[in-house]
């Protein structure tokens, strides 16, 4: 499987990872963060995300099983319900990003994203159809395009737009640098276009050398990025060990490691292990961050669930007393989280040794990441399951007392 | 400075009265706990207080919004009175788990509900209200020696 990029249960995998992990929670806390800090309120939510997430999760398993099993045609099916499913949700995001008064910078970081996220997904589609119909015989040229686009425009711009919000606040820092804010977006964006050209017309002339400038900007971009949160997150004012802080400083870590592993290399013209800078970028990275911020949003949305049909049931004069909605830490324990956390870390460090000796740590590594994943499943699971349990015992204790 | 440059910074110094609590708690010094708490209760009570009783009942007049954003904002400061009372508790009990899991929840409520705040609607309340921020400084000393 590991043999090159190209083999169909590679290409599976990352897209499992990639569109099934991490486009799932990165949409669905776009979703959430609309009214929270663009002031947006979406129209019948639970309607919107299921007309999202259902085309989104078929297009998913469609586009899996069609390199699993080698059936071309489902990459048809998958090009439908995945075309579908991104293009309203891009649709419906950007219209409210537009609308929004909000003049923090994320906002115009999350127009950006959006944008990388709108050309990852065409060329993903137009990938997908050259499966079935062998349109464009270069197409496989696009593909280093649609990978860089997708994880360092869409992904990138996405975690450090949030980053700037979450990491001051929620682990009471100092605020990133203004002038670091102001640009870093932009900057990342421009050097992408500058990349890209090179993928879109190989042999123009200067373009070679107008792709290695975009390099060396954007891994500055990278590297400033990763050593700005990690400085942030030393002189935090909260000493608490916290499990989320620790997956921030793993990711950036794994950031600078894939930068450093990108760059050096490119310049230097060194061959490095193929699979290591989606292994530094995609699990190290982007899962890292992601698997940390669900330790705070998850339990803080059911708390906050909880909470607000507790105060309807007052409210319905149903009971006199309000009732205690247990805290976060209840909902999803710190050690629950911290012991996921040990199992993710260590299958980050099996994997990336896997990239590099195949041959011992590849069975190791496979074994150890489904352990994380599974880990982090039942906490979720579990945190689910509690939430059910407590709306039922509520609506029992207002029965019995109205 | 406008209200948002004053109103933003009294978020952040009742965020370091709220971590100095937590770090104390953390550390098993309930009197310093204690002490911290309440400053940060006091400090916390002081900011929702001038919003309710001053900032939002003009922003309501001038913009003619009742049911709006205002009306969310008194919504979540319930809510987080609620936490205060609960942390509270925790703290006479010297119950640490309570006092830290409590405040992480009160943590994440306040942070999003001033993250609303600071990047929406005190932007619009430093263009939409007609006295100057001096006087909303003024106004904001004062309620702290009533």
């Amino acid at each position: 499987m590991v043999s090159h990029r190209w083999t169909p249960e590679l290409l599976a995998v990352t897209h499992f990872l990639t569109l099934g992990f991490l486009a799932m929670s990165m949409l669905g806390a776009m979703m959430q963060l609309m009214p929270v800090l663009m002031g947006m309120v979406i129209p019948r939510p639970v309607l919107f995300s299921n007309l999202i997430h259902l085309p989104l999760v078929l297009g998913i398993i469609s586009i899996g099983l069609a390199w699993l099993l080698q059936i071309n045609q489902l990459f048809m099916v998958a090009v439908v319900l995945l075309g579908f499913g991104f293009t309203a949700f891009i649709i419906v995001m950007a219209q409210y990003l537009f609308r929004s008064k909000n003049t923090h910078v994320t906002r115009s970081m999350m127009l950006l994203a959006l944008l990388a996220l709108l050309f990852t997904v065409g060329l993903g589609l137009f990938l997908a159809m050259n499966y079935s119909w062998q349109i464009y015989p270069l197409a496989r040229l696009l593909t280093n395009l649609h990978l860089s686009l997708g994880l360092l425009g869409w992904v990138f711009l996405l975690v450090m737009s949030v980053a700037y919000q979450v990491i001051p606040m929620f682990q009471i820092t100092d605020e990133y640098p203004a002038l670091h804010q102001r640009w870093m977006g932009w900057v990342v964006f421009i050097c992408l276009i500058g990349l890209s050209q090179n993928y879109i017309w190989p042999q123009v002339w200067l373009l070679e050398e107008l792709k290695t400038l975009s390099s060396i900007l954007l891994a500055g971009c990278l590297l400033i990025f990763a050593i700005s949160t990690i400085r942030l997150l030393q002189k935090r004012r909260r000493q608490l060990p916290d499990v989320t802080m620790r997956f921030w400083q793993v990711a950036m870590s794994s950031l600078i490691l894939v930068t450093l592993s990108w760059i050096i290399p490119t310049l230097m013209n060194w061959d490095s292990p193929i699979l290591l800078l989606g292994v530094l970028m995609i699990h190290g990275f982007a899962m890292t961050a992601i698997n940390g911020m669900m330790y705070k949003i998850i339990p803080f949305i059911i708390w906050l669930h909880l909470s607000t049909h507790n105060k309807k049931l007052r409210d319905k004069g149903t009971r006199e007393a309000q009732l205690k909605v247990p805290h976060m830490r209840k909902i999803i324990s710190e050690t629950a989280g911290f012991w996921q956390f040990r199992c993710h870390l260590s299958s980050l460090i099996l994997l990336v040794m896997a990239t590099i000796w195949p041959l011992w740590f590849y069975y190791p590594a496979a074994l150890m990441f489904a352990v994380a994943q599974f880990f982090l499943l039942f906490n979720l699971l579990k945190a689910v399951r509690f939430y059910n349990i407590k709306i039922a015992e509520f609506s029992v204790i207002a029965q019995t007392t109205s | 400075m406008n209200i948002k440059e004053f109103m933003a910074q009294d978020h952040k110094d009742c965020d370091r009265l709220f971590s100095k609590a937590e770090n104390a708690v953390a550390g098993g010094d309930w009197a310093a706990a204690s002490q911290s708490f309440n400053a940060f209760v006091d400090a916390m009570e002081r900011h929702l207080g001038v919003e309710e009783e001053a900032l939002f009942p003009a922003f309501e007049q001038e913009t003619g919004i009742l049911t709006g954003p205002t009306e969310m904002m008194r919504m979540e400061h319930q809510q987080m009175r609620t936490l205060f009372a609960e942390m509270g508790e925790a703290l006479q009990q010297k119950n640490t788990d309570d006092y830290l899991g409590t405040a992480e929840t009160l943590l994440i409520m306040m942070q999003q509900h001033n993250m609303k705040e600071e990047q929406i609607l005190y932007n619009i309340m430093s263009q939409r209200l007609p006295e100057d921020a001096n006087q909303w400084l003024e106004k904001f000393h004062n309620w702290e020696k009533r």
